[in-house]
C-alpha cells in the first residue's frame, strides 16, 4: 500500500479519528486509525471505540492498493508537524508505515488492517437531510447538563425526539434539566425518543464544526448515522428509558422576574469567585425591582451584587449552584431572561424572555444552604 | 488528664438488666449456635474461657450451660446514647471509640467538676443509678495508658495512674499490652529477650529499628515510655453505619438473600435517621463459604436516609457477585456520612426522595411507641409471619 495525499486533507480526517480512538481499551488496535485505499484516488480513514465510529473518504493519489492501521494520536501529531503540503505513506514489511515529506521520513510501528473491527455499513441506512447549524445549536444547548455519573446509564446522553418537522433535545444530570425545541425539517420521524450518548454527541458536534448547510442523519439498528460531506459517523445509542422529563418542568412557578441576561451572567461569574469550588453555592434574593446575588463563604469571605430587574412579587431568597445558571445563560440568546421561581426548595426555571414558550428552558434545583 | 470509660460486658449486662432471670448466670450474646460468633460474654461466662469474637460453637463447648441471647442492637444503641449524654455533662472533649467506650479529656474542668478521680467516681455512680450498669474507668496522663488502666480495674473498676508513675506502671507490663503489638511483633521482641515494656523502653533504639523498621520501633519505644501525643478528638464521629449478618445456612442469589439485604438496608437507614445523618455512599459486603470477603461501594447521586433507596443500590451492587457456592454473610453499610438537614444540592426527584424519608421517620415513630415488630415492610415479611 502506498499513497500520496495533501497534508491538510489527511489532518482533517485524523483530527476526528484521534478523538474517537480509544487508548485505554484492552484491545490495542482501537488506539489505531485504519488507513485503506479505495480505487485509484480515495483513502478511507476510520477510527472506532466500538460505540462511536468515524469514517472519512479523502482524495489522494493511490500508488498501490492495501491497508494498514497506525496509532491515531502519533499519526496525527506527526502529520501536523510535517513540512510542506504533501506527504506519502507506504506500508513496508512487518506492518511499518513509512511516512515521507520533503527531507523528513518516519517509520512508525503499525498493525495489520484485517484485525481492525468491521465498519458499520452505511448503505442500508435511510438518510434524510436537515440543517447542520440548527442541530449544532441544539447540541450545545443541552450538552452541558448530561450526567457523567456512569451508574446512571440512562442519563449519560441526550434524549432526541423528532416528528420530522420539530425536533427536541433534553438532558439532565438529576440536579438540572435542559430542553430545547427547534423546527428541524427533514429530521427522521421517530415513534419514540432515542438517547445519544455523550461521547458520540461530542464527536457529532466536532464533525458539524465544519459543516455548512445540510447534514444527513439516519437511524438504523440501534445506531445514529451522521454524514457531513465525506465524513460519516455512527454512534451506538443508549438502550434505556429516559425519565419522563415533562413532569419535572414546573408549570406554576408564579414568582417571575425579568433580568438582563448578560448582566446577570457577569454578576454570577463575579460573585461565584467567592463561593466554594465544590458546590458553587450562591444565593439569589428577589424583592421588588431588585435581584441580589450573594456569596457567603466562611473560608473565603463574602460578595454581593445588586441588579435592577422587573419583579413585583413577594420577597424570596433561594440558594443555587451558580455554575448551573452560568452555563444556561451562556447558551441563551436575547437581551433578557425570565426567571420563574416558587419556594426555596422548589425547582427554578430559566428561559429567554422573548422566546416562544418551550423553545429553550432550563430547570435548576435549588441548593439547601 | 484523660479518662477512659468502658461499660462492663455491655451487651450481656443490658440483657441481664432487662431480663432478671439471666442475672448471675453465664450469658452469651451473639448469633446462632451453629456458626455465629460471641459478641459479648457475661462475667459469669468468662471463667469458662468464653470471650467475645469467639465462635459460638466453641464458647458453648467451653460452657454448655450458658444461655444464648440474640443481640438487640437497637436497645444497646439507646443505652449507648444515654451513656454518651452522661459523659457529655463533664466535658465537651468526649471521643467515642465504640458503642460502649469513650475517652474524655478532663484537663481544665477541675474547678467545675473536681479532680479527675472525683469525675471518674461520679460517672461510675451515674451509670449505676441511671443505666443500672457498671462502668470501669481508667485515669492517666495519656490515652493508651488510660485504656490499659481501665482493663486493670475491670469489672466495676476505677484505676488511676498518676502522671509521675506512668513509667513505673508501664515498665512491669508484658509487651502484648501495647497498642500495635500483635503476635508477630511480640515474637520479634521476645526473640531479642524483651518481655516487658520497661525492657522495650530501655533497649537501644537502633537495635529495635533493625528488627522492626525505624518508624515502628520509634513508636513502640515512645509508647512504652508513656509518650502518646494523640489528643482526644471529640469530632471523630462514626465513619460508617452498618448492619451485617452471618446466615444459618449459606444463601444463594435469590429472594431469600435479597430480602436479608433489604432488611439490613432498612436497619441502616433507621440508624441513620436516629443519628440525624444521611448516607453519601453505600457499601455491600459479602463473605463466601471460604471466608473470602468482597466489598462493593457506590456513591449515591444525593445523600439519603431512605431504606428503599439504600436497598436498591445494595441490590444493584449484588449483581453478578454471588459465586456458585453462595454466601455465608452479607452486610450493608452507609459511609461518607453527612448530617441530615445540612447544605446540599437538591435533586429533581426530590418529592419522591423526601416521601421515602418521611415514611421511614413514621415507621421509626410507630416502632418507638408500639415495639419493634409493630410494623414492617410487606416485602420483608416471610411466610411464617
Amino acid at each position: 500500500m502506498e499513497f500520496k495525499i495533501e497534508k491538510a486533507s489527511l489532518l482533517q480526517g485524523l483530527y476526528l479519528a484521534q478523538g474517537i480512538s480509544d487508548r485505554k481499551s484492552t484491545m490495542p488496535i482501537l488506539a489505531n486509525v485504519l488507513l485503506r485505499t479505495d480505487g485509484k484516488d480515495k483513502l478511507l480513514v476510520a477510527a472506532t471505540d466500538l460505540n462511536v465510529t468515524v469514517t472519512a473518504e479523502l482524495p489522494c493519489k493511490v500508488l498501490s492498493e492495501g491497508g494498514l492501521t497506525v496509532g491515531a494520536k502519533h499519526l496525527h501529531d506527526i502529520v501536523k508537524s510535517l513540512p510542506g503540503d504533501e506527504l506519502t505513506l507506504k506500508r513496508t514489511e512487518n506492518q511499518y508505515a513509512e511516512i515521507r515529506a520533503g527531507k523528513v521520513d518516519y517509520k512508525v510501528v503499525g498493525m495489520a488492517d484485517r484485525d481492525f473491527p468491521k465498519l458499520p455499513n452505511h448503505r442500508e441506512v435511510q438518510f434524510s437531510k436537515c440543517d447542520a447549524a440548527t442541530l449544532r445549536d441544539m447540541i450545545s444547548k443541552t450538552f452541558f447538563s448530561i450526567s457523567t455519573d456512569e451508574t446512571r446509564y440512562h442519563l449519560n446522553g441526550v434524549l432526541f425526539e423528532s416528528d420530522g418537522a420539530v425536533a427536541r433535545m433534553v438532558s439532565t444530570d438529576g440536579h438540572r434539566l435542559s430542553k430545547v425545541e427547534r423546527p428541524l425539517e427533514g429530521a427522521p420521524v421517530l415513534a419514540q425518543g432515542i438517547i445519544i450518548p455523550r461521547k458520540g454527541l461530542m464527536e457529532v458536534r466536532r464533525a458539524l464544526e465544519t459543516a455548512e448547510g445540510a447534514v444527513e442523519i439516519g437511524i438504523h439498528n440501534g445506531h445514529l448515522f451522521v454524514r457531513v460531506g465525506a465524513t460519516a459517523l455512527s454512534v451506538k445509542l443508549i438502550d434505556a428509558q429516559f425519565p419522563p422529563y415533562d413532569q419535572v418542568i414546573p408549570k406554576e412557578n408564579d414568582k417571575v422576574a425579568i433580568a438582563p441576561r448578560l448582566a446577570l451572567l457577569e454578576a454570577l461569574k463575579r460573585i461565584s469567585i467567592m463561593s466554594s469550588d465544590k458546590t458553587w453555592g450562591i444565593k439569589l434574593a428577589l424583592q421588588k425591582g431588585e435581584l441580589r446575588v450573594t456569596s457567603d463563604n466562611p473560608d473565603l469571605g463574602e460578595a454581593h451584587e445588586t441588579l435592577d430587574v422587573s419583579f413585583d412579587g413577594a420577597p424570596l431568597a433561594i440558594g443555587f449552584n451558580a455554575k448551573y445558571f452560568i452555563e444556561l445563560l451562556g447558551e441563551m440568546e436575547g437581551d433578557e431572561v425570565k426567571l420563574e421561581l416558587n419556594g426555596e426548595l422548589d425547582p427554578g426555571l430559566v428561559r429567554p424572555a422573548d422566546g416562544k414558550p418551550g423553545s429553550y428552558v432550563g430547570v435548576v434545583m435549588p441548593m439547601r444552604i | 488528664m484523660i479518662l477512659h470509660v468502658d461499660l462492663d460486658a455491655f451487651f450481656a449486662s443490658v440483657e441481664q438488666r432487662d431480663r432478671p432471670e439471666l442475672r448471675g448466670k453465664p450469658v452469651l450474646v451473639g448469633g446462632s449456635v451453629k456458626r455465629g460468633v460471641v459478641t459479648a460474654a457475661s462475667y459469669e461466662a468468662r471463667p469458662f474461657g468464653c470471650r467475645s469474637a469467639m465462635p459460638m460453637a466453641q464458647a458453648m463447648k467451653l460452657c454448655p450451660q450458658a444461655i444464648v441471647v440474640s443481640p438487640r442492637m437497637d436497645a444497646y444503641a439507646a443505652v449507648s446514647e444515654k451513656f454518651r449524654a452522661i459523659l457529655d455533662d463533664y466535658t465537651p472533649l468526649v471521643e467515642p471509640i465504640s458503642i460502649d467506650e469513650a475517652f474524655l479529656d478532663v484537663g481544665g474542668t477541675e474547678r467545675l467538676h473536681g479532680p479527675p478521680e472525683i469525675v471518674a467516681a461520679a460517672i461510675k455512680r451515674r451509670v449505676r443509678e441511671e443505666l443500672e450498669l457498671t462502668a470501669s474507668v481508667g485515669v492517666a496522663a495519656v490515652k493508651f495508658v488510660a485504656k490499659i488502666a481501665t482493663e486493670m480495674g475491670k469489672p466495676d473498676g476505677l484505676f488511676v495512674v498518676p502522671p509521675d508513675e506512668t513509667r513505673t506502671f508501664l515498665a512491669a507490663l508484658p509487651i502484648e499490652r501495647l497498642f500495635g503489638v500483635g503476635p508477630k511483633t511480640a515474637k520479634v521482641l521476645r526473640d531479642i529477650g524483651l518481655e516487658t515494656l520497661g525492657q522495650v523502653a530501655r533497649h537501644p533504639i537502633q537495635a529495635l529499628a533493625a528488627r522492626l523498621g525505624a518508624a515502628h520501633a520509634a513508636e513502640l519505644q515512645a509508647l512504652s515510655r508513656g509518650e502518646d501525643a494523640r489528643h482526644v478528638e471529640p469530632d471523630r464521629a462514626a465513619v460508617s453505619i452498618g448492619a451485617e449478618e452471618t446466615f444459618e445456612d449459606d444463601l444463594h442469589d435469590g429472594p431469600l438473600l435479597r430480602r436479608r439485604i433489604t432488611a439490613q438496608a432498612e436497619r441502616v437507614a433507621e440508624r441513620l435517621r436516629r443519628s440525624e445523618q444521611t448516607a453519601g455512599a453505600v457499601v455491600l459486603k459479602l463473605k463466601n463459604p471460604e471466608f473470602h470477603i468482597i466489598t462493593r461501594r457506590r456513591t449515591l447521586p444525593a445523600p439519603t436516609a431512605d431504606g428503599r433507596m439504600i436497598a436498591r443500590v445494595a441490590l444493584e451492587l449484588l449483581e453478578g457477585e454471588i459465586g456458585p457456592r453462595g454466601v455465608r454473610l452479607s452486610g450493608v453499610s452507609a459511609t461518607n456520612l453527612q448530617p441530615a438537614g445540612g447544605p446540599r444540592q437538591l435533586t429533581l426527584d426530590e418529592p419522591e426522595r423526601q416521601k421515602g424519608e418521611r415514611l421511614g421517620v413514621t415507621l421509626d415513630k410507630i416502632r418507638d411507641r408500639f415495639g419493634r415488630d409493630a410494623v414492617e415492610r410487606a416485602e420483608l415479611l416471610t411466610d411464617e409471619d
